[in-house]
């Protein structure tokens, strides 16, 4: 029977995942710890590599970021999104002129003469796609198994079961983080932490969020540590007088950071502490730091980013060997003004996650930090009028020195709201609802593996990993898509 | 005076289990603990033919044929109790005295001790909890009432007459008497009422009944004879007893809006809770958000493109909340923004703050009225049109297009029922495998989006001005940003609709479709306890019990005369709860919640008098994770909130314990320091803004700090520093500072020792010295 484990992501998951560990036949002491856990797996390694997760938080519609662009497929999509005649705009369908510059010329071309390009705006990421250090992976979203059409409309949900609340927000966030819907604590970004932490000089730089709290970076025993866009900000209360008096800056120090008997209490000073005490390692780290790379200003994605890749320019001097960082862009959820919307918010990621490519070339270590991209869900092919409404599979990218650029991955959906029995009205669900061809957990555990998880780790970091791959008895569903070198 | 064991029913255990014709009995429908007002119940139902206990009916018929008047009256006299030193004032109960019908056999069963209450609920799924009967008196003055076990049928007799107590004793072997048990009204107290006693003709149960219906529909049953007057009754207490201290006082104030003063604890002192707080519901309300917008010249077309900036929805918002004389309105307003979110953010249209005024007055003006008319109102207030996109809604065509289901699925999800079916107290269906209900599926979104389809903004009563000041744009005259959305019938999809159960006729007219939808939406079970759950969360703490939950939803689904959705009733019984009022909540380790960040600025500025110097309030967006406060009013990051009602913090002990503390999302690393450093300079110095003479933004300039605390009650105690600690721990966090914090503040201010005589400017270090610590500590942040 096939069930979502999200049992997988608490404590007890830990202690499977060690006793996993230990058939491997890694050593492991009497009292279980974690830094010997890591120790004892793949992330022993003295290089450094990072992971960054680039959330787009609403729903990015896929039809119009990674557009269709051979004839037939985008005349299909032209028609379907109210395009005017002669491939010109129209609708919510971008014009097929406008594509030209931003055409991706895989290095295999894709069966059936498909042809993408990137949305107009997304001219850094388009070049970095061309010249083979980004790749686009495609129809990708949340599947608890492989699923066809008819399993997805079978009643059978023991045979078949779905990812839990498709289609709303705040669940689908975090099911791509944590295979869970809300009220999750645990994430696969924390689980790779967990595995991470012990060999960074101070675990709590191992997860990372330039943005907002989220499920996706809090492990079993990782923590989340969340920096501002200009580093950690100071308590300017514990570094100097008070309103003249030492005394009162000593008493804030005490009373903001002692333990309480009250959970909430002592849970709120608990982040104080960790918050002046990672304080003064991150500022005087990044006070070391300089970097020419030019980030487009006012692009908060840009800010973000820029700030992580400072982070890891300061790796040495904070002791780090392996991250996972957290960024995010809201202000996807176009169900109207997608036309006059998208331009602005994909020109901001394409730019910013050009110039953090960029800055990781400067450091030398663009084959050690790998970008990519996520999002609630994708949505809908058809219009309602002036936007798309909310989806599942979606078109998402990679960005970085050690991914197999210039090259797609997973399998293009047909051009498609029609409900046959035609092969090209199987891969969506209505309306132009992806049924997602690659599960959610088949891209993170592409990630992972090179980040330095083992066959025998990957179901304590993806709890439903084993239903894909050779292992599951699905190798049409691979648990490496090959991305990455 | 007898003294009963606490638990006299358990002793008498085995008395109910050898009378009890048990087999087969199935439970009522009412399960204990619903709190089911007795007078919904008919008494008798279900009684099955049992021993006629002739001799009892007819002696007690006796005794009491005179009225039971006499009886308590005879009871006052021979349990010599202090008669004649009884105030004349109206007679308030002290405790409830709670009611239990035996499912197998209809007996009835009164405690007035709720410890015996709580362990009948546990331990005798045989007796149906029917709420509160009637009212003790204190021992000290009313009449006892003496009890009696039936050992034959598993009932209770009660008298308040010692002549009939003895009687009983010495006649009726199978009654074992049990002593004295709660205290009543003496017969000649004001304000009483009578408690009439029934006698089942067929089993010998008693039923004691304070309402003249319930008793005259038992009679009309004919199962039952009527025998007067057993005893009185005091009126009601208030719902959590008098309010014994300034404590206390602002406790609830610090609830039930942002601040508490010296005046308003006194108030709340002399009226009670429930006093006060209808005086509240009914105070003036100040001058509404678009009128402020328009007084302050912001609805004019010149330079400064009003029309296209979101700041005056900042300065309108912090106006709102610093100034207004309605805390409590205002209060509620704001915890209804963030449930029925819009956020300026997502709001394109021309006079977005105007749209957003409006919006925000729709919530002031209902939050004491009607949840129906509220989501209605709601649903077609331009600010909600733009935000959600039923703005410019369109019907199906023939070329693919589709309504947009924006807002059919997060009216929904978010604004009535929720993703899962829940019980009456917010807990969770579950399935026969144990897995949640969904509520509604993809079809059920796609199909309400069409009733949604048709609206668009009115500017039927607007003028086109054109704007010399923008490139000769022009832009509509500002009416229409307080008016509803206009319907278009011929933009709406004739579609049948069927979602949820419900099914509107293909072709119905839009408005009738609406009402239709917006009716079954506010009528589903779930709304109740899931609404009234998130209010709970917003005012009072993160993890409700679900008996709390289940108290507020009846109250939302009946405010006691029929009303579903009187929001009135559903945040008095928030307020007044128990579990708010009690002094439990003091001790308990997970009692409470985490202040939210805009709501410790208001509460400061509230709490030491500050002002706008000009009058301009151009306190902006607070939003800023590293320098502000990671949270404005009515700039929510998306539809769910700055927090999500589920969210669980991870890597803590909450976590561990799956207990949700919502306001624990937008705390991290990054924002307990940008709160700490931002309320360390404003504590001081105030607000600083560019220029406030005039109403626009201005780019540089220097600072003018336009908005301070006068910390004018503070002034005349600062040289104490004990007293002023204690007013401070008062003020903002309701005296739920620990002695040992107090002392380390205390002893850190003495540091820089001062006096009476001392300049402002030394005290006002002191001061702000002392809000900082108070606001910085673990005790204030999390309120309880």
């Amino acid at each position: 029977m096939h069930l979502i484990r999200p049992q997988l992501h608490d404590r007890r998951a830990f202690l499977r995942r060690s006793s996993q560990l230990a058939m491997t036949g890694a050593a492991l002491p009497i009292a279980l710890n974690l830094s010997a856990i890591g120790q004892a797996a793949a992330f022993s390694a003295t290089d450094y590599k990072a992971l960054v997760c680039v959330f787009l938080y609403g729903g990015s519609d896929y039809a119009n970021s990674v557009v269709t662009y051979d004839s037939p497929s985008y005349d299909l999509y032209s028609t379907i999104r109210g395009g005017g005649a002669g491939q010109a705009a129209g609708g919510i369908a971008l014009g097929r002129a406008d594509l030209a510059a931003t055409l991706l010329t895989p290095g295999a071309a894709l069966p059936g003469g498909r042809q993408y390009a990137l949305h107009p705006s997304m001219t850094g990421l388009a070049g970095l796609f061309n010249s083979g250090k980004a790749a686009v992976l495609l129809n990708v979203g949340p599947l608890v198994v492989p699923l066809t059409k008819a399993q997805y409309n079978s009643p059978d949900r023991k045979l078949y079961p779905l990812p839990p609340k498709l289609f709303s927000h705040n669940d689908q966030q975090s099911v791509w983080q944590s295979s869970s819907p809300e009220g999750s604590t645990v994430g696969w970004g924390g689980n790779l932490g967990d595995l991470a932490m012990a060999s960074n000089g101070n675990s709590l730089f191992t997860c990372i969020s330039a943005t907002g709290n989220s499920v996706f970076l809090v492990g079993d025993s990782a923590l989340q540590y969340q920096v501002g866009t200009t580093g950690a900000v100071p308590i300017n209360g514990v570094k100097a007088a008070v309103n003249g008096s030492v005394a009162v800056k000593n008493a804030l120090t005490t009373l903001i950071q002692q333990s309480r008997p009250h959970t909430l209490e002592n849970e709120y000073n608990r982040v104080t502490q960790r918050s002046i005490a990672a304080e003064a390692q991150i500022t005087s780290a990044l006070a070391g730091v300089s970097l020419a790379t030019v980030f487009p200003s006012g692009n908060s994605l840009a800010d973000q980013l820029k700030i992580v890749a400072r982070l890891i320019a300061a790796r040495n001097t904070l002791g780090s060997r392996r991250q996972v960082f957290l960024v995010s862009l809201g202000g996807f959820d176009l169900h109207d003004n997608l036309i006059a919307q998208q331009p602005g918010l994909l020109s901001g990621v394409s730019a910013a996650m050009t110039a953090f490519y960029n800055a990781t070339l400067e450091m030398g270590l663009a084959d050690k930090v790998t970008s990519f991209t996520t999002s609630d869900f994708g949505r809908t092919l058809s219009s309602n009028g002036d936007g798309s409404d909310h989806g599942w599979g979606g078109h998402h990218l990679i960005v970085g020195g050690a991914v197999k650029g210039k090259a797609f991955y997973g399998t293009p959906p047909p051009v498609s709201i029609s409900d046959t029995s035609s092969p090209n009205d199987q891969w969506h669900v209505g309306q132009g609802r992806l049924l997602p061809s690659t599960a959610v957990d088949q891209y993170a555990a592409t990630l992972a593996r090179w980040f330095g998880v083992s066959d025998t780790e990957m179901a304590g970091v993806l709890p439903n990993i084993g239903h894909f791959g050779a292992a599951g008895g699905r190798a049409d569903y691979p648990t490496d898509l090959g991305f990455l070198a | 005076m007898t003294t009963m064991p606490d638990h006299a029913l358990l002793e008498r255990d085995s008395a109910p289990s050898a009378a009890a014709p048990g087999e087969g009995t199935a439970p009522s429908a009412n399960t204990p603990g619903e709190g089911t007002a007795p007078s919904a119940n008919t008494p008798g139902q279900g009684t099955a033919p049992w021993l006629a206990l002739g001799a009892l009916g007819a002696m007690a018929l006796a005794a009491c044929a005179d009225g039971s008047a006499d009886g308590a009256a005879d009871g006052a006299a021979t349990g010599g109790q202090p008669s004649g030193v009884r105030t004349k004032a109206a007679e308030v109960g002290t405790a409830p005295v709670f009611r239990f019908a035996k499912i197998s056999n209809g007996a009835y069963f009164y405690t007035g001790n709720a410890g015996e209450k709580d362990l009948v609920l546990r331990d005798y799924p045989d007796f149906r909890y029917e709420g509160v009967a009637f009212y003790q008196s204190p021992a000290q003055t009313g009449v006892p009432v003496f009890r009696f076990a039936n050992l034959t049928n598993g009932g209770y007799f009660y008298t308040a007459s010692v002549t009939e107590r003895d009687f009983v004793i010495q006649s009726r072997p199978d009654l074992r008497f049990e002593g004295s048990t709660f205290s009543v009204a003496q017969p000649d107290a004001q304000g009483v009422s009578p408690v009439y006693r029934l006698a089942n003709l067929g089993n010998g149960a008693y039923l004691f009944t304070s309402s003249a219906p319930e008793r005259d529909a038992a009679v009309a049953t004919g199962l039952w004879r009527s025998e007067g007057i057993a005893f009185y009754t005091a009126s009601a207490p208030p719902p959590s007893g008098s309010v014994d201290t300034d404590e206390q006082a602002a406790r609830f104030l610090l609830q039930a809006q942002f601040s508490a003063s010296d005046t308003e604890i006194a108030a709340v002192r002399a009226k009670g809770y429930a006093g006060w707080l209808d005086e509240q519901f009914n105070a003036a309300t100040g001058i509404r958000a678009w009128d402020w917008l328009q007084s302050r010249g912001y609805s004019v077309l010149d330079t400064h493109n009003y029309y296209n900036q979101e700041y005056p929805t900042d300065y309108f918002a912090w106006h709102q909340l610093l100034a207004s004389p309605d805390g409590v309105r205002k209060r509620l307003a704001l915890a209804l923004s963030e449930f029925f979110v819009v956020s300026v953010d997502g709001v394109g249209t021309a006079w977005r703050s105007q749209v957003m005024a409006t919006y925000w007055d729709i919530l002031v003006a209902n939050a004491a009225g009607s949840f129906r008319k509220l989501l209605e109102d709601i649903t077609l207030c331009v600010a909600m049109g733009e935000y959600l996109n039923t703005r410019g809604n369109q019907r199906e065509n023939s070329s693919g297009r589709l309504p947009d289901e924006n807002y059919a699925r997060e009216v929904m999800q978010l604004f009535t029922i929720g993703l899962y079916q829940l019980n009456s107290d917010g807990t969770e269906k579950r399935d026969a495998a144990g897995n949640r209900i969904e509520t509604y599926t993809q079809s059920d979104v796609s199909n309400l989006a069409r009733v949604f389809t048709g609206y668009d903004i009115d500017f039927s009563t607007d003028t086109q001005q054109v704007n010399a000041f923008d490139d000769g744009r022009t832009v509509f005259t500002t009416n229409f940003t307080r008016l509803p959305m206009r319907f278009i019938p011929n933009r709406h999809s004739n579609l049948e609709v069927r979602f949820l159960g419900t099914s509107i006729a293909a072709s119905t007219p839009g408005a009738t479709a609406l009402k239709t939808a917006l009716d079954a939406l506010f009528n589903h079970p779930n709304v109740g306890p899931f609404f009234g759950r998130q209010m709970i969360q917003r005012l009072v703490t993160s993890n409700p019990s679900p008996a709390y939950v289940g108290r507020v939803a009846a109250v939302f689904n009946d405010n006691g005369a029929g009303v579903r959705g009187d929001l009135k009733a559903v945040f008095r019984a928030i307020l007044l709860d128990e579990e708010a009022r009690s002094s439990k909540g003091l001790t308990e380790p997970g009692f409470g919640k985490v202040r939210e960040p805009m709501i410790r600025l208001v509460q400061w500025a509230r709490s030491f008098g500050l002002t706008s110097a000009s009058g301009s309030w151009k306190l902006g967006d607070t939003s800023n994770p590293s320098t502000r406060l990671a949270q404005s009013p009515l700039r929510s990051p998306s539809v769910f909130n700055f927090f999500r009602p589920g969210y669980v913090p991870p890597s803590t002990a909450l976590a561990v314990a799956g207990a949700p503390a919502p306001e624990f999302q937008i705390v991290s690393e990054t924002t307990v320091s940008g709160y700490l450093n931002w309320i360390q300079d404003i504590s001081r110095r105030g607000i600083a803004v560019k220029n406030p003479a005039v109403p626009y933004q201005v780019g540089g300039g220097p600072d003018v700090f336009d908005m301070q605390a006068t910390y004018a009650n503070e002034l005349p105690i600062a040289h104490d520093a004990g007293a002023l600690v204690r007013r401070l721990g008062l003020l903002l966090c309701a005296g739920q500072l620990s002695s040992a914090t107090q002392t380390l503040i205390v002893d850190a201010l003495e540091a820089s020792p001062i006096t009476s005589t001392s300049s402002n400017t030394v005290k006002l270090d002191r001061i702000a010295s002392a809000v900082l610590l108070v606001m910085a500590s673990a005790e204030y942040l999390v309120q309880k």
